[in-house]
């Protein structure tokens, strides 16, 4: 280019090259250039600016995550007109701002490539070909006018306004029937609560309030109702300092991940869990320590002794549970989960309210002050003679929206069949799923990120959705579709008179004004919960509690069928950051398993990854073998969600449809679909298969022992909290070296080797802290040197942090085979240790980031610099003077550095979720956990703006945002005042390897075992 | 370079009188560069800064609404050109309507963005935050050159590592506004 300025004008040529480089803004993502210096790039202004958008800034939207019932408040950050980053809503009742896994995944929905772009009419040949908007409403209309029969509208669980449109349009069309169909919708909770309490309704579980938990299958901190809530709840009563003594207690046959941050695994047989309830309730009510009714109920006949082979543990030790489930109370026992959803699902919740209410946790820990409501639901055996009117030829017209029955439904229901009978179907689905697969008409709905509506999930919480930005395909609004057909149709009366679906919603609340404003900006209407009751009901007494029988050969053995943390129902395989997600108990990626115990898997002569088919006589499940000790051993397990055979998909078509595969069978009283229903027969394939893990290598990763390295540490209550008894033993455990903070704890062994000369750890942290950098000098200007502290004890294992650091970073997804070869690019990841106490099993959770060590093994080995330590303490990563030596990650202890081995694809749309305020990394550098610097540097933006510094809490990771259980602080050391500061010198604080003196950032705190109960 | 000292000097004249009252310290605005580094490119419409911000005076945040609000300094949206355009349809002294401002009523009534060619170009690696510096008080010419002596933009400052790292070497120990040096500020 030359230098002096050139007066003539530019050669065309140029001038067309520039034409076809277009990018919207400066800060874009543009494709990789290999000229140098590249072409200049064209900077387009808007037209006439959005009011609320200023480039640079994020603008917050607040709505409300779909992703399943509970409905948490969200706020959804929006740069530049598009999301790119959920948050939970602080002010939101149920999650209090933080969010779940699956919750923050809602953006790789929204950006799904899969999606339905448009509408799309089938053709004679089966394909399906786009059409107008104009031509598929008409055709609507059309077939609505003159539906040749019935017509039914099967829609998932809704509540609010939206239900009541559904409803509203289909009491028009007149002959027409609304079918819902949700699969966890908690059916045997709803009626065991009626039945125990007179209200078919899902109560308050205050898990804060209550002393000992016994959990009946119920997985709370993964899919059970509210698990966001649950998980904070939970966390307050049993997490963080709290060290009170009671308990919580796991009694499933296959440890879930709510069950792995149990103080005790109780492996009950499956199907059995109202006579192990009963059995403890008996002997509370014998021994004279009940704190309330049984409802009538005669628990003799269920005395440990009677139920004890049944139960499959012994009469002993439900004696000891019992008794202390009443000494420690509140006691709350609750049932209701999908892994325990038999035959006999709602006489485990009855149960369950039976051991409550005996258990003095009546009104306190269970209450109806604040209650769920699902809607109109209906359970899966309510839906028979629906899908028989369709295969009876009378129905004419099937429009489907917000469920996949095609999937979610068992095969031998006959769904599929009983549709290609119906003469027309519509499809209103989002994602190219079975059901809509099978329809002749599709009119893809917005995604709830682009939608208007309203949740009213818990009393008193009315929650609302706002379009956080305009749609990104040729998508539509549902309730727009059905009113303009109404309009067409000549019925648009009371409701279906609105203008506009947003019309509606807004006269639903009220009307426009301020009151609509201000609840729009708050995410909803809020009200405090009325303080609630509960009252055993009388007249439990008819009732008699069995185990169910269990269908298939009584030679094969039983299959538990749990609800997988990551896939859910199914809805999420989509999603590729679900699917690289590690379960959380098994830490299996992109894939579907059974697990076995590893007893049984010598016996059936199977390695983990060998290819096996389940067999019962109504259906044959191909998936993979996984040896687990959190299983019974003479019991199979198997998660939901994977499986999806819908060619639309490009991430969700591996491993099995469990769902599909199921019979027919039904909890008896309530009409749930009972998951836990059967046995069956287990024989390898023949094929070849591989599992993948995160961290690869089967034997590393995944990995399950410390092996003495204290990883993930932990402490007893009972010496952090001595008795006269215990005083003597935690003398003992006080390092040889004469520090009451010794290092080490359990994983200390290195103190013992000849030679080895362990570093002190310091009295004073702060000042520690403050100078331990060795480049300190650099350190001194600083006004802030960052830390965290993470507390283990709080800590579940959810891994909704991974999710929200990856849609936070633009970390990349790398798909199973990499993963398999240890190249996942995750910044964090929860580590999953097992260890063993006299023959019980305990598990812990660790999340590993990057440790931004004050002495950094890698920091010190880059040849160009480009790893460093900055002034404020964190490794800093420059991602454009790496070269890719990897020396890096060669050096790091604690592996946490993700080397990107190939160009990583984001496919469009998912590259529209990337945060402009991250370099998305590319070929050959390396990254990790950077602490959010640009979080960072945001955080001292807003502060230099106002001329102070950043307060404490103002600067938020977003790992730390996310997380339910609160188990993540952050915040500056150089502040005496700060919660980190404050947390760093905790009596249960420990840095991991801190004897090979790398003087890591962040501190754990251990995790409280409460192996002695009282 | 063309345009003679006359306007230099009143260009450090406008300086004082532009977005914010400058600063007097010399090492945060240490001068207006003014030899081009790269040409004037032709623009989709022939925009002259001399006529807007130099014969007419506008101030520079008039139109880069968001140079105090906002990391990115944007580009002014078509609809602000259109406050005025939408009335002034000839250049002073003509009286036939200009053809530029033509052009550019014909891109808004279109709705189609104007598709300017960005002059000043960061990499991507590296990341610039507007705000702060208007804050701090640096003179959009420091960086930007005598733009309302320039019928058309050209550059006078290479957007270098070492032009930045010049003046934040220079106003490290600055009391008003010290300059942070560390390199993750700028490639996060």
């Amino acid at each position: 280019m030359s230098d002096e300025i050139n007066e003539q004008p530019l050669p065309l040529r140029r001038r067309e090259f520039l034409k076809l480089v277009g990018v919207a803004t400066a800060a874009g993502a543009g494709a990789g250039c290999l000229e140098f210096p590249p072409p200049n790039e064209l900077i387009q202004p808007y037209v006439t600016a959005p009011e609320n958008i200023i480039p640079g800034v994020a603008t917050y939207y607040a709505s409300t995550c779909r992703e399943c019932p509970a409905a948490c408040g969200l706020h959804v950050k929006t740069r530049e007109g598009r999301a790119i980053k959920l948050e939970g809503n602080p002010a939101h009742p149920v999650n209090l701002g933080s969010l779940c896994a699956r919750g923050q995944s809602a953006l790789q929905g929204l950006y799904n490539p899969d999606r339905h772009a448009s509408p799309k009419q089938r053709q004679a040949d089966g394909t399906f070909k786009e059409i107008t908007w104009e031509e598929a409403e008409k055709l609507l209309a059309e077939k609505l006018a003159a539906p040749g029969g019935a017509i039914q509208f099967w829609t998932g669980q809704e509540t609010g306004t939206r239900a009541a449109l559904y409803d509203a349009f289909v009491g028009a069309l007149g002959s027409a029937e609304r079918v819902v169909h949700e699969p966890f919708a908690w059916e045997a909770l709803r009626e065991g609560n009626r039945l125990a309490f007179g209200r078919a309704e899902i109560p308050t579980y205050d898990f804060a309030a209550a002393g000992s938990v016994f959990t009946f299958g119920a997985d709370f901190l993964e899919t059970w109702i509210s698990p966001v809530e649950y998980a904070r709840t939970f966390a307050a009563r049993h997490g963080g300092d709290k060290l009170e003594l009671g308990r919580l207690i796991t009694f499933e046959p296959r440890l879930s991940l709510t069950g792995s941050n149990a103080d005790e695994w109780v492996a009950i047989k499956p199907g059995t869990e109202a006579l192990a309830a009963l059995a403890m309730a008996q002997v509370i009510v014998a021994e004279g320590l009940a704190r309330g009714s049984t409802g009538g109920l005669d628990l003799t006949p269920y005395a440990p002794a009677n139920v004890a082979e049944q139960v499959g543990v012994p009469a002993d030790v439900l004696g000891r549970l019992a008794r202390e489930f009443a000494a420690n109370g509140p006691g709350l026992a609750i049932a209701g989960g999908i892994a325990a959803q038999s035959a006999r699902a709602t006489h485990a919740v009855v149960a369950a309210n039976i051991l409550t209410s005996v258990g003095g946790g009546l009104g306190t820990a269970l209450h109806f002050g604040r209650t769920l409501d699902l809607g109109r639901t209906q359970s899966t055996r309510e839906l028979v003679p629906a899908i028989e009117r369709m295969n009876g030829g009378t129905v004419g017209v099937l429009l489907v929206h917000g469920t996949n029955p095609a999937y979610s439904l068992p095969g031998a229901l006959g769904f599929e069949t009983a549709a290609k009978k119906v003469a027309f179907k519509v499809s209103f689905s989002i994602d190219p799923d079975e059901t809509s697969q099978l329809c002749d008409l599709i009119l893809p709905d917005n995604h709830p990120l682009e939608s208007w509506g309203d949740a009213q999930a818990w009393t008193g919480v009315r929650s609302l959705l706002q379009p956080a930005m305009r749609p990104v395909f040729r998508t539509k609004s549902t309730p727009d579709v059905l009113l303009a057909a109404a309009k067409t149709l000549g019925k648009a009366q009371g409701m279906l008179a609105a203008a506009t679906w947003r019309d509606a919603l807004t006269a639903a609340w009220g009307g426009p004004g301020a009151a609509w404003d201000a609840a729009l900006a708050a995410g909803g209407s809020f009200a405090a919960p009325a303080p609630g009751t509960a009252t055993l009901a009388g007249g439990l007494g008819s009732l008699a509690f069995t185990a169910p029988e269990l269908g298939g050969d009584a030679a094969g053995t039983p299959l538990v069928v749990y609800a997988s943390p990551n896939m859910y129902d199914g809805r999420g395989a989509n999603k590729p950051w679900l699917q690289e997600l590690p379960d959380p108990v098994t830490k299996v990626v992109w894939d579907h398993w059974v697990e076995i115990h590893p007893d049984t898997m010598k016996q059936l002569g199977l390695k983990r990854g060998d290819h096996v088919a389940l067999k019962t006589p109504t259906g044959t499940l191909e998936t993979a073998a996984y040896d687990y000790i959190g299983i019974r051993p003479d019991v199979f397990a198997v998660g939901t969600g994977q499986g999806h055979t819908a060619v639309g998909g490009r991430y969700w078509k591996r491993g099995g449809n469990v769902a599909g595969f199921l019979p027919a069978t039904y909890d008896e009283a309530s009409g749930a679909l009972a998951y836990v229903a059967v046995r069956t027969s287990l024989n390898k394939t023949g094929k070849k298969y591989k599992l993948a893990y995160l961290g690869g290598d089967p034997y590393t990763g995944g990995q399950s022992r410390q092996m003495g390295r204290g990883i993930a540490q932990a402490i007893p209550l009972t010496e952090l909290r001595p008795t006269e008894h215990t005083e003597d033993k935690r003398e003992s455990h006080m390092s040889e070296h004469g520090d009451v903070e010794h290092a080490g704890g359990h994983g200390d062994p290195m103190l013992h080797l000849p030679g080895f000369i362990g570093s002190p750890v310091p009295a004073d942290p702060i000042a520690h802290a403050a100078k331990e950098a060795p480049n300190s000098a650099y350190a001194k200007h600083a006004k802030y040197k960052w830390g965290m502290v993470i507390d283990l004890n709080s800590c579940n294992g959810c891994q909704a942090c991974v999710v929200a650091c990856s849609a936070e970073n633009n970390v990349a997804f790398v798909g199973k085979e990499q993963v398999d070869k240890g190249r996942e690019m995750m910044w964090l990841r929860i580590e999953r240790y097992y260890e063993e106490h006299d023959g019980k099993l305990e598990v812990r959770h660790v999340p590993v980031m990057c440790q931004h060590c004050g002495a950094a093994p890698c920091e010190s080995v880059c040849p160009v610099y480009a790893t460093y330590h900055n002034p404020e303490g964190l490794n800093a990563m420059i991602y454009n003077r790496c070269v890719g030596t990897r020396y890096c990650s060669n050096n790091c202890p604690y592996k946490v550095r993700a080397f990107n081995w190939f160009h990583y694809d984001f496919p469009v749309p998912l590259n529209w979720q990337l945060n402009p305020d991250v370099t998305v990394r590319d070929k050959g550098v390396m990254e990790k956990c950077s602490f959010c610097v640009q979080r960072i540097r945001d955080a001292k933006d807003h502060a230099k703006d106002e001329a102070r510094d950043v307060r404490d809490g103002e600067m938020v990771t977003a790992c730390q945002q996310t997380c339910p259980a609160r188990a993540i602080v952050f915040g500056d050391l150089k502040d005496p005042e700060s919660r980190v500061t404050k947390l760093v010198e905790h009596e249960r604080g420990y840095k991991i390897f801190e004897e090979i003196n790398t003087y890591p950032a962040v501190t754990y705190l251990k995790k409280v075992t409460r192996d002695v109960p009282v | 370079m063309l345009l003679g000292f006359a306007v230099v000097a009143g260009g450090l004249l406008f300086a004082a009188t532009s977005l914010q009252a400058a600063k007097t310290t010399d090492t945060i605005n240490p001068g207006i560069p003014t030899k081009a580094v790269g040409p004037a490119i032709t623009q989709p419409i022939a925009y002259s800064h001399q006529l807007h911000a130099g014969k007419l005076g506008m101030d520079c945040g008039y139109c880069h609404t968001n140079v105090g609000k906002s990391a990115i300094a944007n580009i002014p949206n078509v609809s602000t050109c259109m406050g005025c355009h939408n009335y002034v349809k000839k250049a002073a002294g003509q009286t036939q309507p200009s053809p530029e401002i033509a052009k550019l009523t014909k891109y808004y009534e279109d709705g189609v963005s104007i598709p300017w060619v960005n002059i000043h170009q960061l990499p991507e690696h590296a990341n610039f935050n507007h705000k702060r510096h208007v804050k701090a008080g640096v003179a959009c010419q420091t960086c930007h050159g005598p733009i309302q002596t320039m019928p058309v933009v050209y550059p006078v400052k290479k957007l270098i590592m070492a032009n930045c790292i010049d003046c934040h070497k220079a106003n490290r120990e600055n009391v008003n506004t010290p300059t942070n040096l560390d390199c993750v500020v700028c490639h996060k």
